[in-house]
Order: C-alpha cells, then sequence, then structure tokens
C-alpha cells in the first residue's frame, strides 16, 4: 500500500490509501484518510496516534523553533510524557505579532524577518529584506525567496500577525477544502466545479492561501475557473495603515514621515482601485447571475461576506443563482459584526444552495475546519488535538465528560511551524460520549464564543483609557498632497 | 444569589425595589436593582425652580452641613459606607486594604476645610454665596452669580472617591444632582445619599441628590431622562465606550462636561542617573506613581521616558533602574498598593509573548500576572500594548532628548510625572501645547491639590450656570431717539 507524507503531496484533492498503523510517525497522511475511516478511529487509538505525533512534533520543532524552545524551557516542558504536557506549550495569538509595530514604520523589514525566523523550522537568515519598504513587498519576497507563505490577520486591531505557515502546509489547503464535502467516496469533477471567492482574489490571508491552492491543484492553474469579487489585491498595507491611524491617536500624531514614501507613492494606485469596486461588484454579479447561473458551483467564505453579498444580490432582483448541490462552507463566525436571525435564509435564498457545511476553524492550523454534523456538533478531526483549559486559571481540565473552557488545540499536521495554539473561545467540549452522527472522536457544542465577547459589554467605567478611533486609511491617504 | 440591594434614591426618598438584577463586575458579586425605568417622571426635576429651597441657605450652612456629614461618614460607624465597601471589594480594582484607605479618608474628603479651599480656587467663593457685582469700562454694571444646575453625573468607579467628591461638588455648587452610579461601584454615591437621609431628611442639599443604577446605554432610561427640559448639563468621567453613547444625547440646551477617559505618563532627566542613590530615590518616586491606587487611575504612571541614553551603557543603566523600580513597587504599602485584583489576560499575553522574543527589543522584569511587571524597552520606544498597561505593569523607554516624550503626548494625557522639577519647568509650555493637562512632581501623581483644575478644565465652574444681571450705563436707561427723549 501506498502512504503518501509531506514530501509527496501531489497535485490532488482525493483521498489516498495510507497506513493507520503509521499515523503517529507520519502525521500528515492523515489528511489523506477517507473522512469515513477518519471518524470510524476508535478514541482509544487516537489517544495514541496523537501521543506518539505529539511526542515526534515537539522533539522535532523544539530544537528548530526559538520560540518554542523558550515557552518549553519557562514551562519546564522537555519532552511530551502524557498527552496533558501539550497544554503547557500552547501559543497565545499575541506571539505571531510580538514584533515591534515600528519596524513596519521605519521600514526594518530586514528585523522583521529575523524576528518570523524564531517562529519557523525554515532558515530565514538568508533572506535579503533591506530595501523593502511595503508590507506587501516583504510579503511577496518571502513568497518569492522562501519556503514560506505568510498567513497575516485581518483583525482591525491595529497590528497585524504574521504566520509562518510552510508551502507545503498551504498545498494541503485544496484537500482541507473538500473535507466536509467527502464522506464514504471521494468527491467526484472537482476540476469542472467553478468557485466563488467573494473577496478579493489576491493576498496573504487564509482564504487567499485556500484559494490559491485550488487554482493550482484543482484547476491546474486555470484562473478563469476562479470569480473573485474583487480580482485585485487585499494589500496588507492598506490594513495595516487602518491600524496605524487608530494607534496614531494615543501614541502621538501620525504624519507624512510615519507613511512610508513607497507606500504614498502607490497612494494613486490603491485609490483608483478602489474607484472601480462598485464596477468589479457589477461584473461580478453578472457573472454569478448570468454566466454561473444554475450552475453547481464552488464557495468559502464567513457569515458576513455571504450574507452581505446575499442582500446586494437579492436587492438587484436575482434569487437561487446557483445549483442546489454546489458546494459551499462557512466559516469564521460575523467578525463581530451583528446580522439579523434569518441571515442564513436570506443567504440560501439568493444562492440557492440547499446544504452548508458549516465549520469551525482558525488560521493557526491547516488541517480544515471542524465540520458540524446534523446533530450541531463541531467534530474535531484526529489530527487535531485538543485541551480544555480552565480559563481563570489556565489549567487542563480533566479528559473526559462534557465541560465548558477555553479551547486549546495542536495541529499535528503542520511540521514547519508550531501550531499549538491556545484560542481566545469559550467551548463546551464533550471528550468521549458519543455523537449519535457515529463520529468518534471529541467534539463541540455549537455555542462558541468568543471571551472578549463575552466580557465585553459590561457597565464598568474607569477614567483610565486610551481612543479607539476608527478611520479610513484611504480617506487619511489621499489627504497628502 | 444577589447579595447586595442597590436602592434608588431620588431627592429624599429611598426605593428598595429588587426589580432587576446586575452581575457585578468579574462575575464575584451579584446586586438587585429597582428599575430606573418606572421612576424616570420623577427623577427629572422638570421644574428647576423647585431649586430654590438651595438659595435660602448661606454658604456657611452649606460649609456646616459638610461638615456634619463629613462626621457621619466615620468607616468603622456607618453601615452604609461598610456595605459599599464590601460590594466594592468584590468588584474593585482596588485591593481590600486601599479600598479601606479611601473610605477612611472620606470624612476628610467632605468637609469643610478642603471645600472652602475649593470654592475659593475653583470657583470664587462669593460667586457661590450671592451676586458679585463688577463696573466695566463701558458703564454698565455687571451682577454675576453662579448657580447651580440639574445635572445627572455619570460616575466612575475606580476609586470611591468619585462619588463622594461628585456629591461635595454638587453640595457646594447648589445643584440637583442625579447620580448614575457603574457597576463597579453601584453602592457607594448611595451610601453616603442614605447619611445624608438620616442626618437631615429635609435639608434642600439632601433633598438634591438622586442616585440610581441603570445600565450604560438603557435607551428607557436615558432617552426619556436625557432632555433639555429636565437637565442642564451631563457631567461624564471616563469610559470611551460610556462618553460616546452619551454624546448622542448631546444637543442645544444640554452640555456635556467630561471628564474624559486618559492615560499619563513620567518623563525622567538624566539628572535621576548620576548616582546610585538618587537612581534608588527615583525609583521610589515612580513606585508611587505606577503602583499606587493599583495602577487602576488615569493619573498613575503607564510609559516611562528615562533620559539614560540609548546606548549600550545607557540600556544597561536603565534595566538596572528597572530592577529597583520593580523593588520599590512590589515594597509599596498595602493601603497604597497590593497585588492586582483581576488580571487582565490581553495584557498578560502580550507580555508573555514579548519574553518568548527573547530581549533584543525588550526586557521583562517580573512576572506579570497578579505581581506587575517592569518592560524595560531597549530601543526608544514604547510596547505597542502600551494603551492597556496596568496591573501595576510599567514600561521603561530609554531617550536621549527630550523630543521622544513630548513629541508622545496628546490631548488624551493626563498628568505627567516628572523628575527634576527643573525640566517640568523646563517642558511645561512644550508639554502643554502638545495636550497634556497636569505636570506633577515625581512621585505626586496621586495627589490633587485643591486649585480645582482637572484634566485642563475646571470643571467646578463647568457645573455652574453663570448668570449675569447688567445694569445699563448711567444715562443710557432712556433708550428713545435723542429728540423724543428730549420731550
Amino acid at each position: 500500500m501506498d502512504t503518501y507524507s509531506a514530501g509527496e503531496v501531489t497535485d490532488n484533492w482525493s483521498p489516498r490509501p495510507v497506513d493507520q498503523s503509521r499515523f503517529g510517525t507520519d502525521p500528515q497522511s492523515m489528511i489523506w484518510q477517507l473522512r469515513k475511516d477518519a471518524f470510524a478511529i476508535p478514541p482509544k487509538e487516537i489517544a495514541e496516534i496523537q501521543l506518539t505525533a505529539l511526542r515526534g512534533r515537539f522533539e522535532e520543532l523544539v530544537q528548530k523553533i526559538p520560540v518554542l524552545k523558550r515557552l518549553a524551557d519557562e514551562q519546564g516542558v522537555t519532552k511530551i510524557n502524557r498527552i496533558e504536557d501539550g497544554a503547557q506549550i500552547l501559543f497565545k495569538h499575541s506571539v505571531y505579532k510580538s514584533y515591534p509595530f515600528s519596524l513596519i514604520e521605519k521600514n526594518r523589514f530586514d528585523r522583521l524577518t529575523a524576528w518570523l525566523d524564531n517562529l519557523t523550522v525554515y532558515d530565514l537568515s538568508g533572506l535579503d529584506a533591506s530595501r523593502i519598504e511595503t508590507i506587501d513587498d516583504w510579503l511577496d519576497m518571502l513568497y518569492r525567496d522562501a519556503p514560506i507563505r505568510i498567513i497575516h490577520s485581518t483583525g482591525t486591531s491595529g497590528k497585524l500577525s504574521f504566520l509562518p505557515r510552510g508551502k507545503i502546509e498551504c498545498d494541503l489547503n485544496s484537500r482541507s477544502f473538500v473535507l466536509g464535502f467527502e464522506w464514504d467516496t471521494p468527491l467526484e469533477g472537482l476540476e469542472d466545479i467553478p468557485m466563488i471567492v467573494p473577496q478579493h482574489r489576491h493576498g496573504f490571508s487564509a482564504y487567499n492561501a485556500v484559494q490559491d491552492a485550488v487554482v493550482k491543484f484543482r484547476f491546474h492553474g486555470d484562473e478563469s475557473m476562479l470569480y473573485a469579487l474583487f480580482p485585485g489585491r487585499f494589500s496588507a498595507d492598506i490594513l495595516s495603515l487602518g491600524g496605524r491611524l487608530k494607534a496614531a491617536e494615543s501614541k502621538g500624531s501620525l504624519g507624512r514621515d510615519a507613511i512610508s514614501p513607497v507606500l504614498l507613492a502607490r497612494r494613486d494606485q490603491f485609490i483608483k482601485e478602489q474607484a472601480s469596486a462598485p464596477e468589479q461588484r457589477r461584473e461580478f454579479f453578472r457573472n454569478i447571475t448570468q454566466k454561473l447561473r444554475g450552475r453547481r458551483v464552488s464557495m468559502t467564505g464567513n457569515w458576513t461576506m455571504l450574507y452581505e453579498l446575499s442582500v446586494e444580490g437579492l436587492a438587484a432582483g436575482s434569487e437561487g443563482v446557483f445549483a442546489p448541490d454546489s458546494l459551499l462552507v462557512t466559516a469564521g463566525g460575523t467578525k463581530g459584526k451583528v446580522l439579523p436571525p434569518d441571515h442564513k435564509e436570506v443567504t440560501k435564498r439568493f444562492l440557492g444552495i440547499d446544504k452548508f457545511v458549516e465549520g469551525y476553524g482558525m488560521s493557526e492550523t491547516v488541517g480544515g475546519l471542524f465540520q458540524k454534523c446534523e446533530h450541531g456538533h463541531y467534530h474535531a478531526p484526529p489530527h487535531y488535538v485538543l485541551y480544555l483549559l480552565d480559563p481563570a486559571t489556565g489549567e487542563p481540565y480533566p479528559r473526559t465528560g462534557t465541560q465548558t473552557g477555553r479551547l486549546g488545540i495542536i495541529d499535528l499536521l503542520a511540521g514547519t511551524y508550531w501550531a499549538g495554539l491556545l484560542t481566545g473561545d469559550e467551548v463546551t467540549l464533550t471528550w468521549d460520549q458519543p455523537c449519535p452522527c457515529g463520529r468518534t472522536g471529541a467534539y463541540l457544542g455549537s455555542g462558541i464564543r468568543r471571551f472578549s465577547e463575552k466580557e465585553g459589554g459590561d457597565d464598568k467605567i474607569t477614567c483610565a483609557g486610551a481612543p479607539e478611533a476608527h478611520d479610513n486609511a484611504l480617506a487619511f491617504l489621499s489627504d497628502f498632497e | 444569589m444577589v447579595e447586595f440591594r442597590v436602592p434608588l434614591i431620588i431627592r429624599g426618598k429611598v426605593i428598595e425595589d429588587a426589580d432587576l438584577e446586575f452581575g457585578g463586575r468579574g462575575g464575584a458579586a451579584k446586586f438587585s436593582s429597582p428599575d430606573v425605568g418606572k421612576h424616570v417622571g420623577e427623577l427629572a426635576l422638570s421644574n428647576p425652580s423647585r431649586m430654590a429651597d438651595l438659595y435660602r441657605l448661606t454658604l456657611e450652612e452649606v460649609f456646616d452641613y459638610l461638615d456634619a456629614l463629613a462626621d457621619r461618614l466615620s468607616f468603622g460607624q456607618n453601615p452604609y459606607l461598610q456595605e459599599a465597601y464590601e460590594l466594592s471589594c468584590r468588584t474593585s480594582g482596588l485591593g481590600p486594604d486601599i479600598l479601606q484607605y479611601y473610605y477612611r479618608m472620606m470624612p476628610k474628603q467632605m468637609a469643610s476645610e478642603g471645600m472652602r479651599e475649593i470654592a475659593r480656587h475653583a470657583v470664587g467663593t462669593e460667586y457661590l454665596e450671592g451676586w458679585v457685582e463688577t463696573k466695566l469700562d463701558s458703564g454698565i454694571t455687571a451682577n454675576i452669580r453662579a448657580f447651580g444646575a440639574r445635572t445627572v453625573h455619570v460616575v466612575a468607579g475606580n476609586t470611591p472617591s468619585v462619588s463622594t467628591l461628585t456629591i461635595a461638588r454638587n453640595c457646594l455648587t447648589r445643584g440637583d444632582a442625579i447620580i448614575k452610579t457603574p457597576s463597579n461601584d453601584p453602592l457607594t454615591a448611595a451610601a453616603v445619599a442614605r447619611t445624608m437621609i438620616d442626618m437631615a431628611p429635609d435639608h434642600p442639599l439632601t433633598r438634591h441628590i438622586s442616585v440610581g443604577y441603570w445600565k450604560g446605554g438603557d435607551t428607557t432610561v436615558e432617552e426619556a431622562l436625557y432632555q433639555p427640559k429636565n437637565i442642564e448639563k451631563i457631567v461624564a468621567w471616563g469610559g470611551m465606550a460610556s462618553i460616546k453613547h452619551i454624546s448622542k444625547y448631546i444637543q442645544p440646551g444640554i452640555e456635556l462636561v467630561t471628564l474624559d477617559p486618559k492615560l499619563s505618563s513620567t518623563i525622567i532627566g538624566e539628572e535621576a542617573f548620576v548616582d546610585e542613590p538618587t537612581m534608588l530615590k527615583v525609583a521610589a518616586a515612580l513606585a508611587r506613581d505606577v503602583g499606587g491606587m493599583n495602577q487602576e487611575g488615569c493619573v498613575n504612571a503607564r510609559v516611562v521616558y528615562a533620559q539614560s541614553g540609548t546606548d549600550k551603557k545607557g540600556i544597561e543603566r536603565l534595566n538596572r533602574f528597572g530592577q529597583m523600580v520593580w523593588d520599590a513597587v512590589q515594597a509599596l504599602p498595602s493601603h497604597v498598593s497590593g497585588p492586582a485584583q483581576r488580571v487582565d489576560e490581553e495584557l498578560q499575553e502580550e507580555i508573555q509573548a514579548l519574553r518568548l522574543n527573547g530581549e533584543d527589543w525588550h526586557k521583562v522584569i517580573g512576572s506579570g500576572g497578579k505581581a506587575g511587571a517592569v518592560i524595560v524597552s531597549q530601543m526608544d520606544e514604547p510596547v505597542d500594548f502600551a494603551r492597556i498597561l496596568a496591573n501595576r505593569v510599567v514600561n521603561l523607554v530609554p531617550i536621549d532628548d527630550m523630543d521622544t516624550p513630548v513629541g508622545a503626548v496628546n490631548t488624551y494625557t493626563q498628568t505627567i510625572g516628572i523628575y527634576p522639577e527643573s525640566l517640568k519647568v523646563e517642558l511645561r509650555d512644550r508639554l502643554a501645547l502638545q495636550g497634556t493637562q497636569r505636570l506633577v512632581t515625581l512621585g505626586h501623581c496621586l495627589g490633587m491639590g485643591n486649585h480645582g483644575i482637572q484634566d485642563a478644565i475646571e470643571p467646578l465652574r463647568r457645573m455652574c450656570r453663570w448668570i449675569v444681571e447688567e445694569r445699563a450705563a448711567p444715562g443710557t436707561e432712556d433708550v428713545r431717539a435723542p429728540a423724543l427723549a428730549a420731550e
């Protein structure tokens, strides 16, 4: 029987024959298993595979990733003896944005590269970032000259997180996209199913990585199979500038000297792109409601993206545009926006798609989503080691029964960076009570929320605080004469 | 289980229904309160002339009242304050010892001695007492008097003193105050108001204080109450969200006096580094500004610019100084400072991430968490998360000259503690122009003189309605045309 490991990923998305007995030593092969089989592994075996694989991953990565080494040293973890040991070495989100923001303002992309070097197994020391002046150029350089593809955050917190995902792992995205639709047989004919992208075609968000993998493997490079709302690039610089404007409010004024001349020089191009956005939207809707009407398509996006798209489409008089058996994956919540209670119905009405695959996931992992079953449970595939922590003390809860706490996760698929993350999410996790859907392994209840949302809305007033302004980065740029 | 009942007090009347329940900060205490929405009609003083009773008092009688109230605010004897303290222990960012210190300070805060000085400096005693005649160059005689206003006070809860201060200020300015309390201190203002009711139920000063808790943003209360027919002013403390939602009620006829959310900083000149004893002395002073009141106030030091120099030697000096600051903060007496009551998780994660970076950019002294930390920047910039510094976490930033700290000041900078004095005098114009509001001797950020200046405004003067009665210049009373006038 052939087995597939990271080095042998070829142009495919379908399941492959795998040797389950080798999962512990070759965890990346787990993604190639047919989903029905992946969710049939007995819990005891899952635990054994995970312990072996985690032990191996840690040993392999701790010597190559300095930040992991420091965390492990700090926590006194020298090796993985029990699965619980992994709970001590989870990264928090802040790890991927712990560089000084001024490196970007001062164009010290060489030092930013040095910072990033602490988070990946690859040696980035030979890269030349000395002449780089924008984040977009830096991301492009890394993509061109290093075996990594950055995934940056899309939040508005003012500072982007940079996760150095290996290209080798990004290639798995063509596979992870279809996991939600596969069960006991491989999916057929995916090459002919166009993909709808309700956002920018290019860039370094997690969605962009999926799109690139899909084009590369599923469409063999044929861009015409992809229909993007905006054909251009989702600029990390523009995103970051918005954050910088916010930071300027509490750090002092942000003048022309804090904006890179290269970025200023590109201002006209950004503004032009923004001006053509309405025409791009019209073109996009023309395409999807005419050219693709009634066709089976595939699509991924969060509820906010899909809902906003649907409202616009319905207002233009279109309804039920795609074939009911189209492949639609949603995840990522509502990104802080409040959607009306009927947003799923509105979205379904416009898209005409019967069944959505709903998932829960995060950009720090590569192994795809926790898939929601018909009983409303999000099932973790066996390559995810889960932890449930007491939000107050950070101590892991026992791995039995059903409990609510803060979710930690280690993705065993990732071999080029440490995919161990302490999420900011409060989840209800069931360890050992089988779900009626028949899937084995741990699962989450549907009430997932961010701790920050839970704690928000409190009525505490203190006199200490600083502004959180929101400005339009483009409007700001255009003010410079 | 509801552990505390927060009353609604409307001008001498105490309503103790438990219509609604609220969770206290930190999920530690629950309290019930009457539904203020049911009582809005009564809460609003729709006829401002009902404030006339306040003007039958002399200012001396106001001071006498404050002294009598001060006597009754003795913490050991006052069960209302004790209850407020118990609740605050569960909700406040201040530890029990610090809280008790503030409760025990209340008599002094209320007593006439300090209030006389405030009246003198912050408003002008004679304007509070009666009409003050001023002859103008035009021959017009202006008679000016400071009247109180119907005012909603949205108070902050990071220290109980804000509630007592608000009541004292209202007495002094003879206003009609409706105090909206915060969830992190829903009882202190009510405790003082109940003490006033027990002491002098029918006294005008008692009858012009109302206190209630409703959730900030509750439109059934706020849309009904925040109308020009009901109030003239809103005095709002702190909280960006709180100020933003209040600002939507501002319209002609309602003035907003805002004591905005602010942050404070510190500038330390090169003189601090001349020798070890001086460094130790300065570190001890800085520790007061950092750790006093558990760094819960807007006045506390957070980012400290220190002219240690940014070369290797300078950074090394600052690292040593950082250790001294850490030691001094940890050594503060328990009524001044103590371990964090609740650890800010976001801050904790940022500190951990810095530590995992190694020491190229930042040296972290202390573990964070309840004990706090000193983060010494190894370059001339504050940490990116400076705006959330709390839990006695301070960031020392090395500088070579004063341009960096001056440039970092903006309109959200409240207090700057400065060492030495000569540097304060040298920088004061530049810092003021840049936006700062208060410059103090290092180590003294928590003391506030009775000058009445706060956040670059004079809140007591702003709490007043300044009324002028003008008498026309002699000989100009008859405004008919000269020909007609001559007839």
